[in-house]
């Protein structure tokens, strides 16, 4: 069976890389790992992953706008997209609304069953 | 008294006697005398009415009066005059007697001369002057007292309602400076409130990230380092409690800093109470906690937070179980009161006020634990304070719980009780939070 390639794009390096140890771990996903928001979309449509865990604060870019630049990419528009956000406070995610519509997120820190369960659930 | 004319008065019903005295008086030299009399003694206080004497000579036995009692007669209606007692020769202890009573002095009949007699006319006349001046003094001295006395009562007085006076100003000044001491620690606790609430958002966001990375970390050593070595397991495993320990803090921070708004409905009080009771049952009967429900039947329905609200009975509920963990009661009340002076709480700025008078529901939780010591139950509201660092309190739980009362524009009151235990006071306004749904219409 062939890896699902998964591409985590989050400024925090180590833990980008900690997910990626993680997730090839299990022998069952390929990961790459992006760590300036800028070359998200780039990387994606290099790597052409099957899903895409984003963080949202970010210090260059902020992960709602990487998804609605994604939005009117033909080859990225429909890569689904799971937040990883420090931010959970319900008011925080709320004000995003019109930026992530809709997207699911998971709040930090997560384990990696978490990670799992999240990437079989939404890649089609 | 030489010179002067003295008015003799001879109360005497023997006639040769009574001319006897009179011959005896009208000899002395050297005096000048005035003798009048009468031979009974109705007579003789009808004369001395109207007439001026300076003493009277009383023989005893008269026709319509006998003895002791002759000088009593005349005594009480004279008494101002000096009577000298004329007895017989055998009767000189009714004479001691008279003379105890008041009569200035006696002569035997048989025995007495007229320089005797005018001896003890003169010292008697004399005596009752000096008794007289006596009595008039000590009136004087009397009326004087009862004034000075008068004038102390009245400053005893003017003292009392001073000290009256003062003690109220005192009262007022104590319950001045308690109300000033309570808006003080309101306005410390909000602060305290406003600078964790800023703290909170930040510091999750700086903490989650590191304990993102431990989390993932743990996750790949527990995976990659197969052994059976007992101790490098439960390093791994303990290393992944105390994250999980430290992300629960973060969360409670973040709970705390994020109640902005309420999820407004209509509840009664008591449903909610029952709910909350039965998800703690198990706990409740673990701990062999026998519950006692006085729940009203007028409570009204509130405007409340279901979640909020059952978050904060929770909380409390969880607290009670804590102190008691060899069992004991859990007594529940719920009762609708108007508001009294005495009952009035403190209005928090910024909350709608309580008013003299309103009805409010009242919700009281009791239990038969150890009590909080006195020195800490000023700081139970305090966030991060608790007792139960070592068993992972965060000491957030009561902190959000007051926060939320206060949303619902109510109140929180912990006190210990006199039998022990302590007694958790909720206030709820009837109309209950508008904080939140105002909130909500105007984003």
């Amino acid at each position: 069976m062939e890896k699902k390639k998964i591409l985590v794009v989050d400024d925090e390096e180590s833990f980008a890389q900690m997910v990626k140890l993680n997730l090839e771990e299990t022998g069952k996903y390929e990961v790459m790992v992006e760590t300036k928001g800028k070359e998200a979309i780039l990387t994606a449509k290099r790597f052409k992953p099957d899903l895409i865990f984003l963080d949202i604060v970010m210090p260059d870019v902020d992960g709602g706008e990487i998804v609605q630049k994604m939005k009117s990419d033909e080859d990225l528009k429909d890569t689904p997209v799971v937040f990883l956000t420090a931010l959970v406070t319900e008011k925080e995610v709320k004000s995003q609304e019109g930026v992530i519509a809709g997207r699911p997120f998971l709040a930090k820190p997560v384990t990696t069953q978490q990670l799992i369960e999240y990437i079989e659930k939404y890649i089609r | 008294m030489e010179g002067e004319k003295v008015k003799v008065f001879l109360v005497e019903d023997d006639f040769s006697v009574f001319s006897l005295v009179k011959e005896m008086l009208a000899k002395l030299r050297g005096y000048s005398l005035e003798v009048d009399g009468a031979p009974s003694l109705n007579e003789s206080i009808e004369k001395l009415q109207s007439k001026k004497v300076d003493v009277i000579l009383l023989d005893l036995n008269l026709p319509d009066s006998k003895g002791e009692d002759t000088f009593l007669k005349l005594y009480q209606k004279f008494p101002q005059l000096p009577v000298v007692v004329l007895t017989g020769f055998d009767d000189e202890e009714l004479a001691v007697k008279v003379v105890r009573q008041g009569a200035q002095d006696y002569l035997v009949k048989s025995r007495v001369d007229a320089y005797l007699m005018m001896k003890a006319i003169s010292y008697a006349i004399e005596r009752k002057r000096i008794e007289e001046a006596l009595r008039k003094a000590r009136d004087e001295l009397e009326l004087r007292v009862k004034e000075r006395t008068a004038e102390l009562v009245r400053v005893n007085e003017y003292l009392k309602q001073e000290i009256e006076e003062r003690k109220r100003k005192e009262e007022e000044l104590r319950i001045t400076y308690i109300k000033l001491k309570e808006a003080q620690q309101q306005l410390i606790q909000s602060a305290k409130m406003e600078a964790v609430g800023v703290l909170a958002g930040g510091v999750a966001h700086e903490v989650k990230n590191p304990l993102a990375i431990i989390l993932q970390g743990i996750e790949y050593l527990s995976k990659k380092i197969e052994t059976d070595n007992e101790n490098i397991k439960s390093t791994l495993k303990y290393m992944k409690e105390a994250v999980i320990r430290a992300d629960t803090i973060v969360k409670g921070l973040l709970d705390f800093s994020r109640i902005s708004k309420l999820d407004i409905a209509k509840y009664n009080i008591n449903s909610l109470i029952e709910n909350c009771l039965l998800l703690m049952k198990h706990q409740l009967d673990r701990h062999h906690i026998r519950v006692i429900k006085e729940l009203g039947e007028d409570t009204p329905e509130l405007n409340v937070d279901k979640s909020k609200i059952e978050q904060v009975f929770i909380n409390i509920f969880m607290n009670a179980v804590h102190a008691m963990p060899e069992g004991g009661e859990l007594i529940v009340r719920s009762y609708v009161k108007s508001l009294t002076e005495d009952t009035l709480p403190f209005q928090v700025e910024g909350k709608e006020k309580f008013n003299l008078g309103e009805k409010v529901v009242v919700v009281e939780i009791e239990d038969t634990g150890s009590g909080i010591p006195q020195e800490l139950l000023d700081k139970v509201f305090d966030p991060f304070f608790t007792t139960k660092r070592a068993k992972g309190g965060t000491g957030l739980g009561l902190s959000i719980v007051r926060n939320i009362m206060e949303m619902h524009n109510g109140r929180i009151d912990i006190r210990n009780r006199n039998e022990g235990g302590v007694i958790v006071s909720l206030l709820f306004k009837r109309g209950g939070g508008q904080y939140g749904e105002k909130e909500d219409t105007s984003s």
